[in-house]
């Protein structure tokens, strides 16, 4: 078995809301399994402080669905609610994990911007919307895809709870990192790494390969899974509940 | 009118014979060397009375026909009853099991269920294994592919819709020159031109009706943004029944063969059956605990103790199975008759701070156990515990069991309790206690007598024969070989016999108390065996019963040292007028001693009263004023028939300061009486004890074995003259049972006991002058007491009549 790939960061793109748990508690999990740096970035938008400042412009604002007024001081003061919320729950994961890393605020597309800031010995974790409405703005597909496109590797995590037991499962034959990164993840996680031996290379063969053998991370090599990879690998998460690591074929210098 | 006592006795009567003194046991018929020989006894033997009430009691099946048994501690009447109930258990059909199970409907109100005996753990281990098949069964149906797959339609599908919703808003929005934008609390409708908000300066310089329009747009957006948001939680929950019906229809497939294998095995239990049913639906109602998934981390102990106590609510509680037990009625004893303990209890387990609990937490009571069976109550510890007899009652009025939570009543306790199914009962109920008890709830209790209607009197003594003595040996011989005694040889059974008899106050008679017996056959074997003999001899019983009286005697050598040393006064020689030794005994728990007390008369004229001291003090109890003015009616009927009487008498017990009850000394203060009136003197060696009624017939007392050995060891303390003795009355001959010593000195004329019927004869031996008998001229013969008494009493009335206060004075105490 290869050597696996040094990552240096484990790069988490913040929801522009307060950030579910779940998403924070699988990326430093992640970081501490593969021994990198959790940078946790949130993105503020510069178009929403644009917008704050037209006279008519007003929000509905959750879980009330009443409509209130936009202002730039309610807008700085809900981003750092959000982000002061995400910061103490990541300190403490961090503390109790033994992760290093930083929470960064960044003004930007939230789009594109993980993906201009990312290297290749980067993951980027990427979750689903946890919510329907939250597709209604699109932006979680241009993430998906901007980050999926990057030099960083990718972690995408379904929008359901994911398991917190289960083996560590790479595809048979798959000839890239994705191997030895698992073996890795395993060992330090002290689960089974198993192969998986999907009839067929599309999603609906993996997904029915991973009903059988219950998984908490399937890790793959970016190109081993056909067609239309990356809505498939979306698929695939979203389907089986399973975070899905997309490793780059090359592996990080 | 002719006096009765003239007829039975007049002179002095004459001193028992030492044979007459003391009744030794006559085992003669009785073939053993030892106990060990001789066939162990019932405790029932001698209890024909209570016998015969137990197996009436035991057998009859009426309502209300429970047994109380009474008797004296020392009778054990338990362990006396338990071979006999238990016989009558064997003949009763084995009782039913009972098991608690949940209700489901009513989670706080348990569901009781009634088993053929014997089954509640095969069901009880049924529902265990069918709960570990559903764990393995459910899963695995859940994960298989039909269920995966018809699963993913639907979640699919209901993704879809939301996602389509949304998607097509935001096309729409997109359409209209708009995007709409997440924002940290929510969702805001801004103008937008390929995808990037327009800033303030540029939509400025827009035309008013282009930004008119845009406006427009924004509302109508905004619009259909709150209703595609507001739809969210009808679509989810369309999505939630829809799983919901998927995973009830997928559980049932899982459910029903393992149901319909558990049922198959309890077909003949229809309630099991029912209760089967009900888990079905409970399990097809609750299938998300069987597939949940499992957590990680630190919740993952926690969330399974919980997951864990989910699969609790489908367990069985055994509250109560003949299993492992003998194919019979139960015969239960409970000692601690506490609430909780009869009636059973709910108990709570703490989670988190909170008391809580569950059907599984019922235990059962004393009556669940015995139910169909017989159940033994110490009366008086029943009594004793709070709320207890009064729940009894009302288990025996309903006819069943109901749990009571006496803290919840009393607001002792504000937790969730529970109220479980009531169990029918249907129990004989055996309470033994001592007589007073009866009698009390008898007078006391107007429910009483509905629920115990029949009395299993357990008599403390029988008769003394031979066939009863040898019921004696044998019961000592089953004491000592169930207790570990040594076998008592047959001096020391026949000594033991003798003791009964002593026990039981009467030489006619023996006590059936075999504690006290036990507590006498235990000292003796301790003795023997220190002695290193192998069995247990006369000697080794005496050193036991005197060893008994002496750790006992303290107060009884205190009171004597008194009388030896002259701070009692007690005169033992010589004669006195208007003075006698009185004898008394005093209770001290089950030690019991006698002693004389002097009795002291003075009269002088008055209006025909006697004065009895004690009572004009408060220290004399109802009996012994009764006795005192028994001695009016006596003088009245037997003197100056013709003329009031004229005599005003004071009598007291000297140097008593405790109270003073019984009439035993009647006769004592009658003697005193006369001897004051007549002014003869009454000798100081004797004592006397005796009651006496209106026509100066002696009657029997108590404790005339104790009141003997008190006298007796004043005077040989003291040396015996050879004319010391005392009176007792005649009746009493037959219950003496006196001690060796007390024997030798009769027998060898150094003491003597007199059996005295009549005042005449007793005052006869007192003064040693006649007491003379009315003559066909109805006058008595000069010189006599009688005479002496008549004489006086008409002194008194004619100074009465005179006003002669010459003759005013006392009778003179001192000759």
């Amino acid at each position: 078995m290869s050597v696996p790939p040094r990552y240096r960061r484990v790069v988490l793109d913040l929801p522009p809301r307060e950030a579910d748990r779940n998403l924070l508690q699988a990326a430093v999990e992640l970081a501490r399994l593969l021994d990198a740096e959790l940078h946790a970035v949130f993105v503020q938008d510069p178009a929403l402080a644009a917008l704050a400042d037209f006279p008519f412009a007003r929000e509905l604002r959750l879980p009330t669905h009443d409509w209130q007024p936009m202002t730039g001081a309610r807008l700085a003061d809900d981003w750092r609610a959000a982000i002061g919320k995400a910061r103490r729950d990541l300190d403490s994961m961090r503390a109790a994990r033994g992760v290093r890393g930083e929470t960064e605020i960044q003004q930007g597309d939230p789009a594109s911007l993980i993906a201009t800031i990312c290297t290749a010995s980067d993951i980027v974790v990427v979750a689903a919307p946890a919510q329907a409405a939250d597709r209604v703005t699109g932006v979680h597909t241009q993430r998906s895809l901007a980050a999926y496109h990057c030099m960083a590797s990718v972690l995408m995590l379904p929008s359901a709870r994911m398991p917190g037991q289960g083996a560590i499962a790479v595809l048979a034959g798959d000839q890239g990192a994705s191997r030895a990164v698992a073996a890795q993840i395993a060992a330090r996680a002290g689960a089974k790494l198993v192969e998986l031996l999907p009839t067929g290379r599309n999603g609906a063969d993996i997904l029915a390969a991973l009903r059988g053998v219950p998984a908490r991370l399937l890790v793959v090599t970016r190109g081993a899974v056909l067609p239309d990879a990356d809505a498939t690998l979306q698929a695939i998460a979203e389907g089986g509940a399973v975070p899905v690591l997309v490793l780059e074929p090359v592996a990080p210098g | 009118m002719a006096d009765s006592t003239e007829e039975m006795q007049i002179g002095p009567p004459a001193p028992l014979a030492a044979a007459a003194l003391y009744r030794a046991a006559d085992l003669s018929a009785l073939a053993f060397d030892t106990t060990a020989d001789l066939p162990p006894i019932g405790g029932l033997e001698g209890q024909d009375r209570a016998r015969e009430a137990l197996a009436f009691g035991a057998e009859i099946a009426v309502r209300g026909f429970n047994i109380f048994a009474i008797g004296a501690s020392a009778a054990r009447l338990q362990q006396a009853m338990r071979p006999m109930l238990e016989a009558a258990a064997r003949v009763r059909p084995c009782p039913s099991d009972w098991a608690y199970v949940n209700n489901f409907n009513t989670p706080h109100r348990p569901t009781a269920i009634r088993l053929p005996a014997a089954r509640a753990p095969a069901f009880h281990d049924a529902m265990h294994h069918l709960i570990d098949d559903l764990k393995i069964a459910v899963p695995t149906v859940f994960e298989g592919e039909d269920y995966q797959t018809r699963h993913g339609a639907i979640e699919q599908e209901f993704r879809t819709r939301n996602e389509e919703a949304f998607s097509a808003l935001g096309d729409r929005a997109g359409a209209r020159g708009l995007a709409i934008m997440r924002t940290p609390m929510g969702f805001a409708v801004a103008p937008a031109v390929d995808g990037k908000v327009v800033p303030p300066e540029e939509f400025n310089a827009w035309t008013e009706e282009k930004r008119r329009a845009m406006h427009s747009a924004m509302r109508e957006t905004e619009q259909e943004l709150e209703q595609t948001l507001r739809a969210i939680p009808r679509l989810e929950k369309e999505r939630r029944d829809a799983t919901r019906t998927l995973n009830q229809e997928t559980a049932r497939v899982a459910i029903g063969p393992l149901i319909a294998e558990t049922k198959a095995t309890f077909t003949d239990v229809p309630k099991v059956l029912e209760y089967l049913e009900a888990v079905r639906e409970n399990l097809v109602d609750s299938v998300p605990i069987f597939i949940g998934a499992p957590p990680a981390g630190e919740e993952a102990a926690a969330m399974a103790v919980a997951r864990a106590n989910l699969f609790d609510r489908y367990e069985v509680n055994v509250l109560v199975t003949q299993s492992g037990v003998e194919n019979c009625a139960p015969v239960i004893e409970e000692l601690h008759p506490t609430l909780g303990n009869l009636l059973g209890r709910v108990e709570y387990v703490q989670e988190q701070g909170v008391l809580t609990t569950n059907f599984r937490l019922i235990k059962p009571g004393a009556l669940h156990r015995a139910n169909d069976g017989i159940i033994l109550i110490d009366a008086r510890a029943l009594l004793l515990e709070p709320f207890s007899w009064a729940a009894l009652k009302r288990a025996l009025v309903r006819q069943e069991i109901v749990i009571e939570d006496i803290a919840r009543f009393a607001g002792m306790t504000t937790t969730v309790s529970l109220e479980p199914d009531p169990i029918p009962l249907d129990v004989k109920i055996v309470l033994f206690g001592d007589r007073q008890l009866y009698y009390l709830l008898a007078a006391a209790d107007p429910e009483f007598a509905q629920h115990f209607k029949v009395l299993a009197d357990f008599d403390d003594t029988i008769a003394r024969n031979a066939d009863n003595e040898a019921v004696i040996a044998r019961l000592i011989a089953s004491l000592a070989c169930e207790r570990g005694l040594p076998p008592l040889d047959r001096t020391g059974v026949a000594r033991m016999v003798e003791h009964a008899a002593r026990l039981a106050g009467d030489a006619a008679k023996v006590t059936l108390l075999v504690e006290d017996l036990f507590d006498v056959a235990a000292e003796a074997a301790h003795h023997a065996r220190k002695a290193g003999h192998r069995v247990i001899a006369r000697a080794d019983v005496d050193r036991a019963i005197a060893g008994q009286k002496h750790r006992a005697s303290r107060i009884q050598e205190n009171s004597r040292e008194m009388v030896l040393r002259d701070i009692s006064l007690i005169e033992t020689n010589g004669a006195r007028v208007g003075q006698i030794n009185g004898l008394s005994v005093m209770s001290l728990g089950n030690y019991a001693f006698g002693g004389p007390t002097r009795i002291t008369c003075r009269v002088r004229p008055g209006a025909g009263r006697i004065v009895d001291i004690e009572r004009e003090v408060e220290l004399g109890g109802p009996l012994h004023s009764k006795g005192v003015l028994i001695l009016s009616g006596f003088l009245a009927g037997r003197y100056a028939l013709d003329a009031p009487m004229s005599v005003s008498a004071s009598l007291v017990f000297e140097q008593s300061y405790g109270g003073v009850d019984g009439d035993s000394a009647s006769s004592a203060e009658l003697y005193t009486l006369l001897s004051a009136l007549s002014g003869q003197a009454l000798r100081q060696d004797l004592a006397v004890t005796g009651s006496v009624n209106q026509h100066g017939v002696v009657q029997a007392i108590g404790g005339v074995n104790e009141k003997i050995e008190g006298f007796f060891d004043i005077c040989a303390a003291r040396g015996l003259t050879g004319t010391q003795g005392v009176l007792i009355p005649a009746a009493n001959a037959q219950h003496l049972m006196l001690r060796d010593d007390v024997v030798a000195a009769c027998a060898a004329g150094r003491f003597a006991i007199y059996p005295v019927r009549s005042i005449d004869a007793g005052i006869s031996l007192l003064t040693g002058v006649d007491a003379g008998a009315r003559g066909a001229d109805g006058i008595y013969p000069a010189g006599s007491i009688n005479r002496l008494v008549e004489d006086r009493l008409k002194q008194f009335v004619a100074a009465r009549r005179t006003g002669d206060d010459d003759n005013k004075g006392d009778g003179g105490k001192i000759t």
